[in-house]
């Protein structure tokens, strides 16, 4: 005899098909944005992630918005200060919660039209892409470091080393190809651990 | 497609026999490692009407996965659990209280800290469905604690995508994420007050409290005064219950003065507490300035819980030990919740 039964995953309704933000083409007058989660010393991190990215890229200026917690998205006004640059890089995934909510920063952004760049740990890297793949990209770029522990609970100079070994990824994740090749800077080779893909 | 089935919006798969649905379970990754029992239309229908709510009423939503949770969802998972259909109100109220803002779902159910997500129960409703508070209450063997407890837990899993080694990053992860519920013994622990009723809720009303643990504490002190108990008590947790070193919860702007943790005294300190006509708010008031005090070295950390009634009080368990569990605070609030016919609100 047989058996039906009901599906205990079953969602009401599938996700929205959104874009993600173009790139911007030119690499100069742009206001850097760094959404932190305030995870371990990873503001340390971000603040030398800024200085390295606005050497390169010639930024007009920038602005720092920490959210309340690790793993809850931006408050409203939070949203708002952020929402004043013009590209932005979000993170540091180093914990399960708060690495994919990282991501999800990143996605709404670009979803509001402002490209954003996601830094983490490579050891999340599975989680963030299962979030990315929910949300509608599933190979959604992701700019890896392997400084351990993944929590950011770093010396400061480590956290510091670290930004400076990432920046050029996620410098080569915010622009556009061809904004790159104007530039005439000279990048250096990809660090170690890094990943940073196509863009869906 | 059954009339039964036309009145419920989910997917519904087939199987030959019993056992192939039990093997189709684990191939879906439906379980959490046990067996659990077929989800039917008709029962599903059973625990919806126990509640009084329609299929396509929502408890709630974890925005960052995309997910809302239904009634129905919730009830399919409550049946496979092992509940009673008279249980899934205390489940719905739950269910609410985890995906409210303070419940934090998302973070607690992803983070590499693996923390428990605890159901303490008052009121009426334990003596109706047989809820637990005494002896071995934290344990196995009470039908209502384990299958109401594991409910949450699949609805965690299932429909809130907590899949261990996916979106669930837990380091090691916990018994307790079997499930993890019980009631005060508000009887035994007369003339304390109740927990939900030092909450605001009154005497006739039924609660859930819903609280994500990171871990818990055993606190066996032997003194024979309340004020050497609750000394013990803080000295345990200033070295061995708050300290992290991964981050203080206490930092958390998020959830500011919401922070709390819940200390569950058993027996043996309960009779002291009452013998020497402590209250619940002076064991609050007087663990309160000791627990928040400064910290004095590496391994005497405080906690920084804004006011003395963030250490919620209950009672539970069995004599024997002189003993008192406390749940540690991860991420997330006590969320409490009324228990009704028609869905906590």
């Amino acid at each position: 005899m047989s058996l039906t039964v009901m599906d205990p995953t079953w969602q009401p309704s599938a996700s929205a098909q959104r874009r993600l933000a173009p790139r911007p083409q030119r690499t100069e007058g742009l206001r850097l944005g760094v959404l932190c989660n305030g995870l371990g010393n990873s503001t340390v991190f971000f603040d030398e992630l800024v200085v390295q990215l606005m050497e390169r890229g010639k930024f007009d200026s920038h602005v720092k918005v920490v959210k309340d917690s690790k793993s809850v998205p931006p408050t409203d006004e939070q949203w708002q200060q952020i929402r004043t640059a013009d590209v932005v890089v979000t993170g540091f995934g180093g914990c399960g919660s708060c690495s994919t909510r990282s991501v999800r920063d990143a996605l709404e952004l670009e979803w509001s039209g402002i490209p954003a760049v996601y830094v983490g740990h490579q050891a999340l890297q599975p989680a963030v892409a299962a979030i990315s793949e929910i949300s509608g990209h599933a190979d959604y770029p992701q700019v890896l470091g392997d400084l351990n522990p993944p929590v950011a609970a770093w010396e400061d100079e480590a956290a510091r080393e670290l930004a400076r070994q990432l920046a050029p990824a996620v410098f080569r994740r915010i622009f556009d190809e061809s904004a790159l090749e104007d530039l005439a800077l000279r990048l250096g080779r990809e660090p170690v651990g890094t990943t940073s893909g196509a863009a869906s | 497609m059954t009339a039964t089935q036309e009145l419920l919006r989910g997917d519904s798969h087939t199987f030959a026999t019993p056992v192939d649905f039990l093997e189709g379970a684990y191939e879906r990754g439906w379980t959490d490692g046990l067996p659990v029992v077929a989800p039917d239309p008709e029962t599903v229908l059973r625990f919806l009407d126990a509640a009084g709510l329609r299929p396509d009423e929502e408890l709630g939503t974890v925005p960052t996965r995309e997910v809302t949770v239904t009634a129905e969802a919730a009830a399919t998972n409550a049946v496979m659990a092992g509940c009673r259909p008279e249980c899934f109100p205390v489940v719905v109220a739950a269910v609410r209280a985890h995906l409210s803002l303070l419940g934090n779902s998302h973070c607690t159910t992803a983070s590499l800290a693996g923390p428990s997500h605890a159901l303490i129960v008052n009121g009426p409703v334990r003596h109706e469905l047989g809820i637990a508070s005494g002896q071995g209450c934290m344990g196995p063997g009470f039908r209502a604690n384990a299958t109401i407890g594991r409910a949450l837990r699949l609805v965690i899993r299932n429909v809130c995508r907590s899949v261990p080694g996916v979106l669930d990053r837990a380091i090691f992860s916990t018994p307790a994420r079997y499930s993890f519920c019980f009631g005060e013994d508000e009887e035994m622990g007369a003339p304390w007050t109740p927990m939900h009723q030092q909450l605001g809720f009154g005497p006739e009303d039924s609660t859930v409290t819903m609280f994500s643990a990171w871990g818990t504490l055993e606190s066996n002190s032997v003194a024979r005064s309340a004020e050497g108990i609750l000394d013990d008590l803080v000295a345990d947790l200033r070295w061995k219950g708050f300290w992290k070193g991964l981050g203080d919860t206490a930092d958390d702007v998020f959830l500011g003065d919401a922070l709390a943790f819940i200390v569950v005294v058993g027996p043996e300190h309960r009779q002291v507490f009452h013998e020497q006509g402590w209250t619940k708010e002076r064991v609050q008031e007087y663990t309160f300035d000791r627990i928040t005090a400064p910290t004095t070295g590496p391994r005497d950390r405080a906690c920084a819980i804004s006011a003395p009634e963030r250490m919620l009080v209950t009672t539970a368990g069995g004599t024997g030990i002189p003993e008192t569990q406390v749940l540690l605070p991860h991420l997330g609030a006590p969320v409490t919740t009324l228990i009704s016919k028609g869905g906590a609100r």
